[in-house]
């Protein structure tokens, strides 16, 4: 073993990673400035950077820049353990190698399934976890993140029977979930909220209609449907379950004061 | 020789062992059977719930102001909504190539067909209302097993192959052909683990971990559509019991990247993740059936059925 190339080797690899780990911690701190800057310029409708408001770009840069911390963090420290002899033998103990000798392939074609795979979903993992965003199946996974607090919000779909009855209709909506069905109405994306719950609440009553006459589903003629909002200060022994604060969003056919 | 080639040989060493141990295929061809056969159970069995999982026909009659449009390679393809006749045939023929998949009839072309397919049919429910993370797993899946030769053992083909003089090159059991599917399953989940326990720190931060935001979210489940028993209230309500189970939670799901690495870590953090999984279900009703049914990928069932030779079949 050449003593001077190792202590080479491990000093490039400290070196390194200490460059850029102060040049990514430097940039957490520098960039958030400089994007505010380009924000209020004239560069920022070049760059479309008007179309969300600057809070939202600064929240995505400050989880980019903790993913690559997190992940630029671990990819160092692996290739620094990787070069240092002595990690290397105590993982040999730690891990033993299965087989000591194994025969290169006849072809290398035959790996290329592997490789091209491996290489799909780990680099179209690694992109979503990086930048935190969905492209289904990849994806970084943000189920649960949010912090739950005590006030808890669903929506309810209602059909009113010829007798005035209120009905649920949410079983007559499958396959879309209770928890799709306020999705629904709650991702208007740029669309006016208004307009768009009482889209929503017309498509739903168009859909409950033409699934009960293609014989979808055995529910009940409705003459109106209704969109609640529905609020709960949750408890911890659930006892209010059955008495939300209801508010009606929508209505279809809408009556005069909705119009 | 300089340390650098000695860190490249080691490394290439252990990158060879890991993906490319020989392998008869034994344990490939029981996760494939158990995983394709156990989806065909699972999946009509969710036909009794009222999940967007099931009556995939009924997609087509989904309003298509209500589609959102799903980022990534569903997009991309230009996939969209068909109606609820065509949906109804390619459900009918995804359940047959399952079926056939597990199997192990026209394996290369059944794993292809529920690739194909389930890529679809699972990806259409996401368009609407809000993304559901169960089917994300089972779907990596589906596309390392069409990758692979899973068929080639345990299989009917292999019987018909058998019958009519043809064998599997005898190269593959020792290039590691039948190695590397399962290793990039066990790679999947774990990337996918890590990604969720990276979110958690990121985006929920030090709240989500000291706060009593794991029990509001557990009691909040009692307030909507799952099915989650009483008798779990008080558990959820234990002081401490947030900030220990998201800890708990981060912790586990960020060591998901170290199943690669050792058998003994990777039985402790699998085992922990199954526990965990089976936790949610338990405290907030929600069901990760596809994900529990892919585990199989993590059991050695060649060991368990200790072949000895490579004509040996299991009766």
């Amino acid at each position: 073993m050449n003593q001077p190339d190792k202590s080479k080797l491990l000093n490039f690899l400290r070196c390194s990673m200490c460059i850029s780990v102060i040049g990514w911690i430097a940039a957490g701190w520098l960039f958030p400035s400089l994007l505010t800057q380009l924000y209020e310029s004239s560069y920022g409708d070049t760059l479309r950077l008007s179309r969300y408001p600057l809070e939202r770009w600064l929240k995505q840069w400050n989880s980019v820049w903790a993913r690559g911390l997190i992940v630029g963090s671990i990819a160092w420290l692996a290739m620094y353990a990787i070069s240092s002899e002595r990690f290397r033998n105590w993982y040999d103990r730690f891990s033993p190698l299965s087989s000591s000798s194994l025969k290169p392939p006849r072809s290398r074609r035959s790996r290329a399934p592997f490789y091209f795979l491996g290489a799909i979903i780990l680099i179209g993992q690694s992109v979503d976890i990086l930048i935190s965003r969905e492209h289904w199946p990849f994806s970084h996974f943000p189920m649960y993140t949010g912090i739950q607090t005590t006030d808890y919000v669903r929506y309810r779909v209602d059909g009113v029977l010829a007798d005035g009855t209120e009905i649920s209709l949410t079983p007559y909506f499958v396959p879309l979930s209770p928890g799709k069905i306020g999705a629904v109405v709650v991702n208007r994306g740029n669309r006016d909220l208004e307009k768009h719950a009482n889209r929503c609440a017309a498509e739903y009553f168009n859909w409950y209609s033409t699934s009960r006459e293609l014989g979808r589903h055995d529910g009940p003629e409705i003459t109106r449907l209704k969109i609640y909002h529905l609020q709960w200060v949750l408890q911890e022994d659930a006892s209010n379950l059955d008495s939300p604060l209801t508010t009606l969003v929508s209505e279809f056919p809408l009556t005069g004061k909705n119009e | 020789m300089s340390n650098h080639s000695d860190a490249g040989i080691w490394f290439s060493k252990r990158w060879e062992n890991f993906w490319f141990a020989p392998s008869d295929g034994t344990n490939l061809a029981i996760c494939r059977i158990i995983f394709f056969l156990g989806l065909a159970i699972v999946y009509p069995a969710e036909l009794l719930s009222t999940w967007d999982m099931i009556y995939y026909a009924q997609w087509g009659d989904v309003p298509d102001y209500f589609n959102r449009g799903l980022s990534g390679p569903f997009t991309w393809l230009g996939l969209e909504q068909t109606g609820y006749d065509n949906l109804r045939i390619l459900d009918c023929i995804f359940f047959i190539a399952l079926i056939m998949s597990g199997i192990g009839l026209f394996t290369r072309v059944s794993t292809l067909v529920v690739f194909l397919l389930g890529f679809y049919l699972w990806g259409l429910p996401q368009c609407f209302g809000k993304i559901y993370h169960t089917t994300a797993i089972p779907v990596f899946m589906f596309a390392i097993l069409a990758a692979s030769r899973c068929g080639d053992r345990i299989s009917i083909d292999a019987w018909i192959r058998r019958k009519i003089g043809w064998s599997s090159p005898v190269h593959l059991k020792s290039e590691g052909a039948y190695t590397w599917p399962v290793r990039l399953a066990w790679a999947t989940f774990g990337l996918c683990f890590f990604a969720a326990g990276v979110s958690k720190i990121t985006l929920g931060g030090w709240e989500w971990l000291l706060s009593d935001q794991m029990k509001w979210n557990c009691i909040a489940h009692h307030y909507n559509e799952y099915r989650v028993a009483k008798w779990t209230l008080p558990i959820v309500c234990l002081p401490g019991f947030s900030p220990i189970a998201s800890a708990a939670t981060i912790v586990f799901e960020i060591a998901g990247i170290l199943i690669i690495f050792n058998s003994k870590l990777r039985a402790f953090v699998v085992a922990n993740l199954t526990l965990m999984q089976i936790g949610i279900w338990l405290l907030m009703g929600v069901p990760f059936t596809l994900w529990l049914v892919s585990y199989v990928f993590f059991v050695p069932w060649d060991r368990i059925f200790r072949y000895r030779n490579d004509d040996t079949e299991l009766a």
